[in-house]
């Protein structure tokens, strides 16, 4: 059963993917066997998307079909089950309401099993810089589309630094324009070109 | 005898060799922000932008012309999108903010269908005065349709001004949207539209069907208005940064083919401005018609594989990243200008442009390298 629950969100099926978890919790599987099944099959999904094979269209709709199934495995699973692989902090930068790459990049990282504290847009530095202190969370990942956003990328990173949280924290960067040059203006540790990447960069 | 602006674009356009690279970027935001006009007046009074355009170049050399203008066309923005974008000075926004689309979904799923239903236009009014923040009436979109009239009006004796100077719009406010791109940016916002493409395909293919001709007129009427026979086909959320090849070829591509054809028999250029990475599709773009388009691209795609694809089949236009016109030295501008304008310009068929939109808060000195590129090495 669950092997098929990975082949069938590889193959985007939605609602027999949906299907078959209801069923599997139904006859009393593992939940937590469950959720592995189907972290495999988006690793999967993942390594099609890195061959090329795949597109963003379909790591979304992977994303989506996880998200629903996982919303039906939750409930089953005991409080003391941890599955989280830590915390990321995220959000689209002050001055710049693009929200599109950072959603992606959200959504991915709660399918890799990250506890992802999604502050949305035009995100001043101190809400983000508050937002680490809270969360102790390891990795920033800042969003901007705008050239502008390169500049408040920077003041990110700067209170980051100023709240003495650099060293604790990976920041890492991305948005259309964005490439290496931007890394180093901002004082960054990495960008992603997509969204796999950033993902790959927040696992550190 | 040097050729005229007009003459240099078309000729590249011709894929012929001019008698050097023309320079076609869309400059008035940067302009504007230069010369201290802001970006709402830039929108909303063409006179003020025209004359950030002139102040720019007297002071950092003259260009070819322009591409895609924002000048006045700030409340046909607010007017034509029933989910109208964030514009400066408009609905408490600051007056020098940088303008953005919303991703707000206005159309559910079970109204694709709709739209054919009860007609693009009808349907179009009714959703308009049910989500738009000021267009609540009939009356209100009468008062708000007059005005965008005006301002069409001034844009047009702003292209007549414009070519009496040697200076081209390229596409003046000549905006042609294909369905999908216009469905997934204005209707239906980009998460909601791509999941949609794998769960109602054949509902978009309907409200596909329906939506368009009254697309393609607002392209024509742009036209027919300004005198500029060409037209801007914006793509971005169809490109392969988003969508399958599978999904590129069955919904997408027969829109792109289809609304090119339609003002191709109509004498008229499409310019496809293509954002994000297109490389993959190059090879299906060749379906489009031959020698008669410019594909315009923003520095994410392969330009350099464009032109070996696609060469033989369309000019090709681009790509300086905004990145490096903000962060970069002039020398590392010209140097990537000069590449681009001896690799593909040298046989002729190519236009020198910005990656998209010269940023705001590019530097001058890297946006007068650009200018000087294209006489110093074209």
């Amino acid at each position: 059963m669950a092997e098929k629950i990975a082949q069938l969100i590889v193959d985007l099926e939605e609602e027999q993917t949906v299907a078959a978890v209801r069923t599997a919790l139904d006859d009393g599987t593992d939940p937590l066997v469950l959720v592995e099944e189907l972290r495999e099959g988006m690793s999967e999904v993942g390594r099609r998307f890195e061959e090329k094979e795949y597109y963003l269209s379909e790591l979304i709709m992977s994303a989506e079909i996880f998200k629903q199934a996982i919303a039906l495995i939750e409930p089953h699973i005991s409080g003391g089950a941890d599955m989280s692989k830590g915390a990321v902090v995220i959000g689209t930068v002050q001055g710049d309401i693009h929200d599109i790459g950072k959603n992606i990049v959200a959504s991915l990282l709660r399918c890799e099993g990250f506890d992802v504290h999604d502050l949305g847009v035009d995100v001043a530095p101190a809400a983000f810089v508050d937002k680490l202190k809270e969360t102790g969370a390891p990795v920033l990942a800042l969003s901007g589309l705008l050239t502008m956003a390169f500049d408040t990328m920077k003041e990110t990173v700067d209170a980051v630094a100023g709240a003495d949280l650099r060293d604790k924290v990976r920041i890492i960067i991305g948005g259309g324009p964005v490439n290496e040059a931007v890394v180093e203006f901002t004082g960054a540790d990495a960008f992603g070109k997509d969204a796999a990447e950033a993902v790959r960069l927040a696992s550190g | 005898m040097a050729m005229t602006s007009f003459e240099r674009i078309e000729a590249a356009t011709r894929l012929e060799k001019p008698d050097r690279v023309p320079f076609v970027p869309i400059i008035d935001m940067f302009a504007c922000r230069y010369a201290g006009v802001t970006q709402h007046e830039m929108f909303f009074d063409i006179r003020r932008a025209d004359w950030a355009i002139q102040k720019t170049m007297d002071d950092l050399g003259t260009i070819d012309g322009m591409s895609l203008s924002y000048g006045g066309m700030g409340s046909l923005l607010d007017f034509i999108i029933p989910n109208p974008p964030v514009l400066p000075g408009v609905r408490g926004v600051d007056d020098d903010a940088e303008w953005m689309f919303v991703e707000k979904p206005v159309l559910e799923p079970s109204e694709y269908r709709e739209i054919g239903r009860r007609g693009v236009i009808r349907w179009t009014l009714d959703k308009t005065m049910e989500t738009h923040p000021n267009l609540n009436t009939k009356v209100d979109v009468v008062k708000e349709g007059s005005r965008v009239l005006l301002d069409m009006n001034k844009i047009t004796r702003s292209v007549r001004a414009w070519r009496k100077k040697n200076f081209e719009p390229l596409v003046a406010a000549n905006l042609v949207f294909t369905p999908m791109e216009w469905m997934s940016i204005m209707l239906r916002g980009f998460n909601d539209f791509t999941l949609d493409l794998f769960r109602y395909p054949e509902d978009i293919k309907a409200a596909s069907a329906a939506l368009k001709k009254p697309l393609w007129w607002i392209g024509l009427i742009g036209v027919k208005m300004t005198g500029v026979k060409r037209v801007f086909m914006g793509g971005t959320r169809t490109s392969a940064s988003v969508i399958s090849k599978k999904q590129f070829e069955e919904l997408s591509l027969p829109e792109w083919q289809e609304t090119s054809e339609y003002f191709v028999e109509r004498g008229i250029t499409p310019m496809l401005h293509f954002d994000s990475d297109w490389t993959a599709f190059f090879p299906l773009l060749k379906s489009l018609p031959r020698r008669k388009c410019i594909l315009n691209l923003d520095g994410t795609s392969d330009i350099y594989k464009a032109k070996e694809i696609l060469g033989d089949h369309m000019c090709i236009m681009g790509d300086v990243p905004a990145a490096l016109l903000k962060l970069g030295e002039p020398e590392e501008v010209d140097a990537y200008c000069e590449k681009l304008i001896k690799d593909l310009g040298s046989d002729g068929g190519f236009i020198l442009s910005s990656g998209c939109t010269i940023p705001l808060d590019a530097k001058p000195e890297n946006v007068k390298a650009m200018i000087q590129s294209v006489k110093r090495h074209g």
